[in-house]
């Protein structure tokens, strides 16, 4: 759109089209407007002519209008360009464009030319690449990694801004290079990057290292560093880029970790508790780099709070033992039940200060309950010379050592009341097993005595009477077969009783009466086989339990052969009793418990009962039947 | 063994008579043997005891051609008191049967190894327990369980 041209500049003028990104305008001396391109007009928001002959404070909203109306004036005035402008983005219209102003003077007249730049896709470009760095700033910023690229061949590198602030440089600066970054690496770890580098240059291969700095205001911290050589077209490594990571929480988390869990399994591996206080306050204080680490508990429910362990094993010199004030910080943390974390006495006013710590020349601590805040079991404390060694995290480090602690004490505590329970269930099992016993041998005597002496010396009476009889001799036969039956009952009772073989004939020949009679009573074939070592020392335990295995054999496993062996091993007496019956199910042995059958179920408890055990299940050696092995410990 | 009893008879019976020493801690059955024993024209009792140290002593003092013993005795048991005279040498030529309740075959093995001849079951046939007695006396008893 133009006026007063007919020219070839006048159809170039035209050609710029709403769209096209360009725009050019001419002013007169009185500014106003004397030729326009269609794209301009568009960006002025007119309508076609209605710009020619007019200024741009007639044609466009007041504001903008002045503001562009006064760099024409100055360019009129000045007779100098003015580049690069950036009129404000309205509301509504989101392109963006550059203007340049130029004077120009044609045929005699001093004019002003405006050329305007849509720049709108060049600003978003820039906008979007600024975002960008911003959020890969923030990115790195956040996990603490730093990237960087090092330009071999010449010498040249580049860090990000993290990077600068992991190594506690200024960003502004400029980045060091391998040479001037090595001091900061401590001695011994120098000389491994060094060769790592060297090796990359020379293979191209990536690598990866964790190192220490110290970092210019004396911090330690440990990096994780990984580079990525890039050869060049001579095949020789022209670029390394790379990125550094802040590790040091992670190392210093992973090496807590690695702590709380050698802890953890310490308190599985039956240490006493003693024992792991004192392992638990030596972790405390090497993880957190602590002069002092204390365990306190009271003594019994509300007595004085007394020093348990200490890290490095030793105790206050000079004390063997060592009660707290109640303004100890281990006493302030009990009572309030939540840990605490003083920074430095000296500044600290809300709390009392304790004697103690400062008589020993500390100036910060840490302390945490070990236990619930109801039912706490101690504290443990940490302590140092230097003030500000202690933090809020130290604190979070100490409650998981403290849960390792609470755990094994609560784990101990039930262990040992376990242990007194089936101690005390050992004993009144043992005393059942000692009364049911002596009442059997105290029957089986009795009988042995009483009623079977009577019958054999009447047996003696009738056989003197038999001449008196008159050859009645089937009335006599009839005495004589029911004497039989009642001295064999009276016997085979007894022997259910009691061995009496025991008394005079030891263990094999109590054993070997027992399996004749299960075998003669159930009709299988009985093998016994008994070491002599093994005799007098559980001897009517193992023929107790041989009796019940023998008339299972018969009774429920249906065997025809059975074998009974008795052996000494190592500190036991191992009874074996192996049929080749029906075989045993695992769960029938729980359900037969359940059934009220607690033949099994008390043999059992009788081995165990003296620190012994009892198993029944399929035979070792993989023919059918069952086996059943006591281990009894030799009285 | 070269028994000779009629030189170890120091009664004043027939050298033939056997020497018989009763030892059981039941009243009856033990009256009932001895009666048997006395009744038997080859036989005598010259002591009895009712638990097994008395039989001991009373053994070693009596010296008997043949003792009958109760296996299982207050104190020292049948088999104990064969075991302590062979130990001791102190009744060298007196034969021990033993006798009990409860016999079983163990036992009797148990029985022979210390020392006795052999092993009766109570319920024995008093003319047997006197013939197992007298072939006892005599060198004639093996081992046998009745």
């Amino acid at each position: 759109m133009r006026a007063g041209s007919g020219d070839v500049a006048g159809a170039l003028i035209d050609a710029m089209r709403p769209g096209t990104g360009i725009g050019v305008a001419v002013h007169d001396e009185d500014l106003r407007v004397l030729v326009i391109s269609p794209s301009l007009v568009e960006l002025s928001g007119a309508e076609g002519d209605e710009l020619v002959g007019r200024r741009l404070t007639e044609a466009l909203p007041a504001e903008v209008g002045e503001v562009a109306e006064a760099s024409l004036r100055t360019v009129a005035a000045t007779r100098e360009p003015l580049l690069r402008l950036e009129p404000a983005v309205e509301a509504g219209r989101e392109r963006g464009w550059l203007i340049h102003v130029y004077p120009i003077g044609h045929e005699g007249r001093e004019l002003v030319a405006v050329i305007a730049l849509d720049v709108t896709e060049s600003r978003r470009a820039h906008e979007h690449l600024r975002r960008t760095r911003e959020l890969l700033d923030t990115a790195q910023r956040m996990a603490r990694v730093g990237s960087w690229s090092w330009d071999v061949a010449g010498g040249r590198w580049q860090w990000s801004e993290e990077l600068f602030r992991i190594a506690g440089l200024t960003p502004a600066g400029r980045p060091p290079d391998l040479r001037m970054l090595l001091p900061s690496i401590p001695d011994e770890h120098r000389q491994a990057v060094l060769d790592v580098t060297a090796q990359a240059l020379r293979d191209g291969r990536p690598y990866e290292i964790r190192f220490p700095v110290v970092l210019p205001d004396g911090r330690r911290r440990i990096l994780r560093g990984r580079g990525v050589p890039v050869r060049g077209e001579s095949g020789a490594v022209e670029q390394v880029h790379g990125f550094a990571q802040d590790v040091t929480e992670l190392s210093r988390a992973e090496s807590q970790q690695r702590a709380a869990a050698e802890l953890g399994r310490l308190a599985l591996s039956g240490v006493t508790f003693d024992v792991l206080l004192r392992e638990g306050a030596d972790a405390v204080a090497s993880e957190l780099g602590l002069d002092l680490v204390a365990v306190a508990q009271r003594r019994g429910e509300d007595g004085p709070l007394m020093l348990r362990a200490l890290s490095g094993g030793g105790m206050l010199s000079g004390r063997d033992e060592v009660e707290l004030d109640e303004e100890s910080l281990s006493a302030q943390v009990l009572r309030e039940g939540g840990p605490a974390v003083v920074p430095d006495w000296e500044a600290e006013h809300d709390r009392p200060t304790p004697a103690l710590a400062i008589e020993l020349g500390m100036r910060c601590g840490v302390a945490v309950v070990i236990g619930s805040r109801e039912a706490p079991i101690g504290v443990l404390s940490g302590h140092a010379a230097a003030p500000g060694r202690v933090g809020e995290e130290d604190a979070a480090f100490m409650e998981t050592v403290a849960n390792v602690l609470a755990s094994a004490y609560k784990r101990l505590q039930s262990e040992a009341e376990v242990a007194a329970q089936s101690a005390a269930r050992g004993r009144l099992v043992a005393l059942a097993l000692d009364a049911e016993d002596r009442a059997r041998r105290v029957i089986s005597e009795a009988l042995h005595d009483g009623p079977l002496q009577d019958l054999l010396a009447l047996g003696h009476e009738i056989a003197r009477l038999r001449p008196a009889a008159g050859g009645d001799d089937a009335h006599l036969a009839r005495v004589d077969d029911g004497l039989a039956r009642a001295i064999s009952q009276i016997r085979r009772v007894m022997l259910d009783l009691h061995p009496v073989q025991l008394q005079v004939g030891g263990l094999e020949s109590a054993l070997r009466a027992i399996c004749a009679q299960q075998a003669a009573a159930s009709g299988y074939h009985c093998v016994v086989e008994i070491e002599p070592a093994a005799e007098g020392r559980r001897d009517e335990l193992v023929l107790s339990l041989a009796r019940e295995l023998l008339r299972n054999a018969g009774k429920h496993a249906g065997a025809r052969e059975v074998a009974v062996r008795v052996a000494l091993e190592n500190a036991s007496v191992r009874l074996e009793v192996a049929d080749d019956g029906a075989g045993i199910a695992p769960e029938r042995l729980g359900e037969a418990l359940g059934e009220g059958h607690i033949g099994l179920a008390s043999s059992r408890e009788r081995a165990e009962a003296i620190g012994g055990s009892f198993h029944v299940g399929p035979r070792a050696d993989g023919w059918p039947g069952t086996q059943a092995v006591a281990l009894l410990p030799r009285s | 063994m070269g028994h000779d009893p009629s030189v170890l008879s120091s009664s004043g019976t027939s050298a033939l008579t056997r020497r018989v020493y009763i030892a059981d801690d039941h009243e009856g059955y033990r009256s009932g043997v001895a009666r048997l024993v006395a009744e038997h024209p080859a036989l005598e009792v010259v002591g009895q005891a009712s638990d097994g140290e008395q039989a001991l002593a009373g053994i070693v003092e009596c010296q008997p051609d043949v003792a009958l013993l109760d296996v299982r005795m207050p104190g020292l048991n049948g088999i104990e008191i064969c075991r302590r005279l062979q130990a001791e040498g102190t009744a060298p030529h007196v034969r021990i049967v033993l006798i009990t309740g409860t016999p079983d075959p163990v036992l009797s093995t148990q029985a022979a190894e210390a020392g006795a001849v052999a092993l009766l079951g109570k319920e024995t046939p008093p003319n047997t327990i006197a013939s197992q007695l007298l072939a006892a006396a005599e060198g004639r008893v093996g081992w046998s369980v009745e």
